[in-house]
């Protein structure tokens, strides 16, 4: 999968309008002379024919050089270890934020009756929608700028991370809130909710022991698929709030045709998403021990047993 | 590119697409909720498609005199850095958050259609490629994706819906498949080859409407999103290019007055999430009052 | 004083009445049966009684008393007190009713948990004391381990122990056996009846009369919302007082003594078993075999299906008759062995191969609901079953075709606009049947067929079965766990055990003298069904 997103960035690097020598000289600006382009030509092996220059750049990549970036003459590797932890701190901040507002909007929407729960599926359908640019400026003119809460713009303290988590973190929660309080209307009428309810349980203690873990089953899937677009929010938030993370790198990059730093983002955002496939798996398993079972989110893989649904009891 | 388009589906479009009794309107119609909605949508198609009628100054016109004045009689919405009329930009933006949010639906909901569906009754070889196309589509970052395709295509309302259709088209083709597939295991479907109806007969009736109808569910929540992915790619500088009145781009110029002149930023950004929402909702009421199952 | 006091109890929705002074008492140590067809009200009045009326149900009583404590207008949180610890719920999804993420132990545990203040080290005992007492491995109690690794009956039996470990004073069990074979039946019921034993009240709701004939005391019949009838069982059988008791009778009759006398046949029962005994097999199986994950679900099984004869085949659950009887349709491929129809071959086939002879096979299953595409009338589904798929409405001759197919199953024209999911469930499956005969075929498979409906509906079914058959001359394979269904309408029968078949022969003659001892068991446990407690 990682030779994919390597083979298609290259090839989107190659589609891009421009030189990448004078990209490399400093820009589209730089009056480079025709000796220099040749020059850096020739240094950056460009004028070899287009099959030579993947090869080469696989066989970099496959020994874990990811070159230098063009416009920052220093190595991306480093650029990198500068700014991913940022972003990605950002994202699962971003992600940890959103699954408690998540569940505290499921459990407003299912358990305090009628109009806590309108109000609630109100907010949370605006939320999922919520652009984050505007988002983040809003919360800074309020709580910054007029309640003086907490630092408008990161500051290195953990202060400073509030309000960029919290943007980051609401539209995310509105989706998985839906998610959640469907799965949780959904397991209200089940047939073990009113065998608990049969013995007594309490609505907090059905909510907590056992439709929230029914619910939060797709939503962990969800997360996963949704990472990606978390850390699309994250390089948003990133130039709102002047945050030092990959994604205010990432828009120059490609506009300057920076093919190193590009790959080497894309690259990382990939790998960062198998771990993420990787742990949600993981906690699915913890929260849903069954093997094997028919309702597995992702492709839900038959058993080979036939459709116990003929002989009632399904006695297998 | 993970725009995030909800590959599970809305819980009302399953149980053969009878919404819950308890969440089902009156009488087929949109519930108060939705009448609001659909009030809302219409007068942004309104502003699309006749801004003039909406009142407000000249989007374009510049009056640096009058830069960054609150919002009056003369000016509801304020004037921006330019002196232009904010209420003015704000309706004119209309079309291009409608035009390319409904636009990069289709293209993103075609696109998904077609790979879903591919997958979902080829075999297993078909299958297994559409499965890593979309895996590897997953894994990029949206706005990594949308910002490479216009590099190479240049910024503008074209580029933008592309970018935006092909990013959120992997999540329609992920609930597609798993449809069709469903439809296929399904027991209507063993009863037709029971009574010895030929596979494309089979296809055509019973798996395409199963695994289609609810795509347009979804598709009407993605419309919502992707108003928002269009306006910030323009607010990244890459979407519908200056001077062109866009809510993205506005938000970004808005930026650097945030605290000298918040309402430069707040009504287009306003402008967004409501345009955004009451199309969710609308598409929500819609599909409750039974009318698209 | 009684364990359950009911008095004029009333559920309204709205302005329309469900349930309509209805009054009964449930004593110590007593077994009462709460019996009525789908509708009738029973499961809203066991609802009520515990509290459980789902929202926007109004319900009064002049009385309603458990345990001496009178529980009307009870606040939520007074509820929860009671529930689980003066009345212990068992209901009718047995399936579904144990949390599957859950591990089986903590269920049994929490009535405990929630009203006593027993430590966690005195709850394992008591758990362990509890599954025990039902025939489960205490060790259940802290192995963690969930739902989906205990067979049907297993979990049935786990929900009788969580709903008795804090011995409460009443146990309200709603359709507890439905669906299940008769052995595991039979162990359920030995179980509620343990905790009978034990001195509480135990309140049975079904719709089997059947069922509880040998096991309750008291029958309280119910019909549109109103008690039409109660009293002491044998009386109720003996002397039936209104139309619904003697239609839930006449059901129960059928059974029970159908298994318990053989002699005893309905007069218009004069056919022929023997007749065309010898004829030359119509479908055929040969050595079947298929194996699901190593582990053999049928093996090496031999059938044939002769023209005009009712095949029976009858095994407990999970014995491998449903996967038999979709190789017979083709709708799996067995590993080994082939099936033929009428001498040609007919499985293992690719399905192009026989998509032309298709016409002469139909099926009937268990859910028909789930058969029908939603967004189908009963119109189009004859249509298009009687015009071969080519036509969607029902016009000119077809319209009279499909009239008369409708009349044929015992459903009213009147009908044709409706949606199938809109039919009660005997009508559904009478239309599955008109359905599966449109193409006049010669051999019909159907795979528990009456199992999901009502004790009334399905002697209503099992009687349209009978005279279609003899009306069309159609052969039948009637794959079922429910004896009383297949020895109505078999002429010969097959017993599946574990994948194989280790009887077969006449009817009259498995029934009445079993060699094999599945049989043996298996008749046993019908009989012990019917029978009630030794």
């Amino acid at each position: 999968m990682l030779w994919a997103v390597a083979t298609i960035v290259f090839v989107a690097i190659r589609l891009i309008p421009g030189d990448p020598a004078l990209a490399i000289l400093g820009g589209p600006g730089s009056q480079a002379s025709a000796e220099a382009v040749a020059r850096v030509r020739q240094d950056y092996g460009l004028d070899q024919p287009v099959l030579v220059q993947y090869a080469v750049f696989l066989g970099r990549l496959a020994t874990g050089h990811l070159g230098d970036s063009y416009a920052f003459r220093t190595p991306v590797a480093g650029l990198l270890a500068q700014q991913l932890p940022v972003t990605l701190t950002l994202a699962v901040a971003g992600l940890v934020v959103a699954w408690v507002l998540a569940i505290g909007a499921a459990w407003w929407s299912t358990q305090r009756g009628r109009v806590a729960a309108a109000l609630t599926g109100a907010i949370t359908v605006t939320a999922s929608v919520v652009p984050h640019f505007w988002l983040g400026s809003v919360l800074i003119v309020v709580f910054a700028s007029g309640l003086g809460w907490v630092p408008a713009v990161s500051d290195g303290t953990l202060a400073g991370w509030v309000l960029p988590v919290l943007t980051v973190a609401v539209p995310v929660a509105g989706y998985l809130a839906e998610t959640v309080r469907d799965g949780v209307v959904d397991a209200q009428r089940s047939a073990f909710a009113l065998a608990a309810r049969g013995r007594g349980e309490s609505p907090a203690g059905l909510f907590g022991r056992h439709l929230l873990r029914h619910a939060a089953l797709p939503g962990i899937a969800l997360s996963a698929w949704a990472f990606g677009s978390l850390v699309s929010g994250a390089v948003v938030v990133e130039s709102v709030f002047a945050l030092p993370g990959v994604g205010r790198a990432l828009v120059g990059a490609v506009t300057q045709r920076d093919m190193p730093l590009v790959t080497g983002i894309a690259l990382v955002s990939a790998a960062a998403y198998v771990v993420v496939l990787a742990v949600a798996d993981l906690v699915e398993r913890v929260v849903d021990p069954r093997g094997g079972t028919a309702e597995r989110s992702r492709d839900g893989r038959r058993g080979g047993a036939p459709r116990p649904a003929h002989t009632g009891a399904g006695v297998r | 590119m993970s725009g995030i388009v909800d590959p599970r589906l809305p819980a009302d479009t399953r149980d053969g697409g009878r919404a819950r009794r308890s969440e089902r309107s009156p009488g087929g119609t949109l519930g108060p909720v939705g009448t609001v909605a659909a009030a809302v949508v219409l007068l942004a198609v309104v502003a699309a498609v006749w801004p003039a009628l909406l009142g407000g100054g000249d989007p374009l016109a510049v009056h640096p005199e009058v830069a960054l004045q609150a919002p009056s009689w003369a000016h509801p919405f304020g004037t921006d850095e330019s002196g232009r009329d904010v209420l003015g930009r704000v309706v004119a933006g209309t079309r291009a958050s409608l035009v390319v949010g409904v636009l990069a639906t289709l293209v993103g909901g075609a696109v998904g259609v077609v790979l879903g569906t591919a997958a979902g009754l080829g075999g297993r070889l078909v299958d297994a490629v559409v499965g890593r196309v979309t895996e590897v589509a997953f894994a990029l970052p949206l706005l990594l994706v949308a910002l490479v395709v216009i590099a190479v295509t240049g910024p503008g309302p074209v580029p933008a819906t592309l970018a935006v259709g092909f990013a959120t088209a992997p999540g329609y083709a992920r609930i597609v498949r798993g449809l069709v597939r469903t439809a296929r295991r399904s027991q209507v479907v063993e009863t037709a080859v029971l009574q010895g109806r030929r596979p494309a007969l089979i296809t055509v009736r019973h798996v395409l409407p199963a695994a289609l109808w609810p795509v347009v569910a979804v598709a009407t929540l993605g419309v919502g999103q992707a108003v928002v992915w269009a306006s910030a790619l323009s607010y990244l500088g890459v979407g519908t290019p200056p001077p062109a009145p866009e809510w993205g781009a506005m938000l970004a110029d808005g930026r650097t007055y945030l605290l000298t002149a918040p309402w430069t930023s707040t009504f287009p950004g306003l402008a967004i999430v409501v345009l955004a929402t009451s199309v969710t909702v609308l598409g929500r009421a819609v599909r409750r009052s039974g009318a698209v199952r | 004083m009684s364990v359950l006091q009911v008095e004029g109890l009333t559920v309204r929705a709205g302005d329309t009445t469900l349930v309509h002074d209805v009054s009964f008492t449930v004593e110590p140590g007593e077994c009462v049966a709460l019996v009525g067809a789908s509708g009738s009200g029973k499961t809203l009045t066991a609802r009520a009684v515990l509290g459980l009326s789902a929202a926007g149900l109004t319900v009064d009583a002049a009385a309603l008393r458990l345990d001496g404590r009178d529980v009307r207008g009870l606040s939520e949180r007074r509820w929860r007190s009671v529930r689980g610890a003066l009345v212990g719920y068992v209901g009718q999804e047995a399936l579904g009713a144990l949390d599957p993420l859950r591990p089986v132990g903590r269920e049994v545990a929490d009535a405990l948990r929630l009203h006593t203040r027993m430590t966690a080290a005195e709850r394992v005992d008591a758990v362990r004391a509890a599954l025990t007492a039902v025939g489960l491995d205490p060790d259940l109690a802290t192995d963690g381990r969930l739902a989906d690794t205990l067979s049907g009956g297993m979990r049935q039996r786990a929900l009788i122990a969580a709903a008795t470990v804090a011995s409460p004073a009443l146990v309200v069990a709603d359709e507890p056996t439905t669906a299940l074979d008769a052995a595991v039946a039979v162990t359920v019921m030995e179980q509620l009846r343990a905790a009978q034993e034990r001195g509480a009240g135990l309140l049975v709701i079904t719709h089997d009369l059947g069922l509880v004939a040998g096991w309750a005391d008291r029958v309280v019949v119910v019909d549109g919302g109103t008690v039409v009838e109660q009293g002491p069982v044998d009386r109720v059988f003996a002397a039936p007082g209104h139309p619904a008791t003697e239609a839930l009778v006449r059901a129960a009759r059928t059974g029970v003594e159908r298994t318990a006398r053989p002699d005893d046949r309905a007069a218009s029962d004069t056919r022929d078993r023997t007749a065309g005994a010898d004829a030359p097999a119509l479908l055929a199986a040969d050595g079947l075999c298929r194996t699901f994950a190593g582990v053999p679900a049928v093996d090496d099984v031999s059938l044939a299906v002769r023209p005009g004869r009712v095949l029976g085949v009858i095994g407990a659950s999970g014995s491998g008759k449903t996967t038999i009887a979709r190789m017979l349709l083709g709708l799996e491929d067995p590993d080994a062995g082939t099936v033929t129809l009428d001498g040609g071959a007919w499985a293992p086939l690719p399905e192009r191969d026989r998509r032309a002879r298709r016409h002469r096979v139909a099926a009937v299953v268990q859910d028909p609901g789930a058969t029908f595409d939603e967004r189908w009338t009963v119109e189009r589904v004859l249509a298009d079953a009687l015009s071969d798929g080519r036509e969607r409405r029902a016009r000119g001759p077809l319209a009279d075709r499909v009239d008369d197919a409708l009349r044929q199953v015992g459903l009213d024209p009147a009908l044709r606009p409706r949606s199938p999911r809109t039919l009660s469930g005997g009508q559904r499956q009478r239309l599955a049947i008109a359905r599966a005969l449109a193409t006049e075929p010669e051999v019909v498979v159907l795979d528990e067929p009456v199992t999901a409906l009502d004790a009334t509906v399905q002697d209503a079914v099992l009687t349209l079965l009978e005279r279609l058959r003899d009306a069309t001359g159609v052969a039948m394979v009637f794959v079922s766990h429910d004896l009383r269904a297949v020895r109505r309408t078999a002429d010969e029968v097959l017993v599946v055990h574990r994948g194989r078949v280790v009887e077969h022969g006449p009817a009259a003659r498995v029934f009445d003298a079993p060699e094999h001892p599945e049989t043996v068991r298996l008749l046993r446990a019908a009989e012990r069904l019917a029978a009630g407690p030794a």
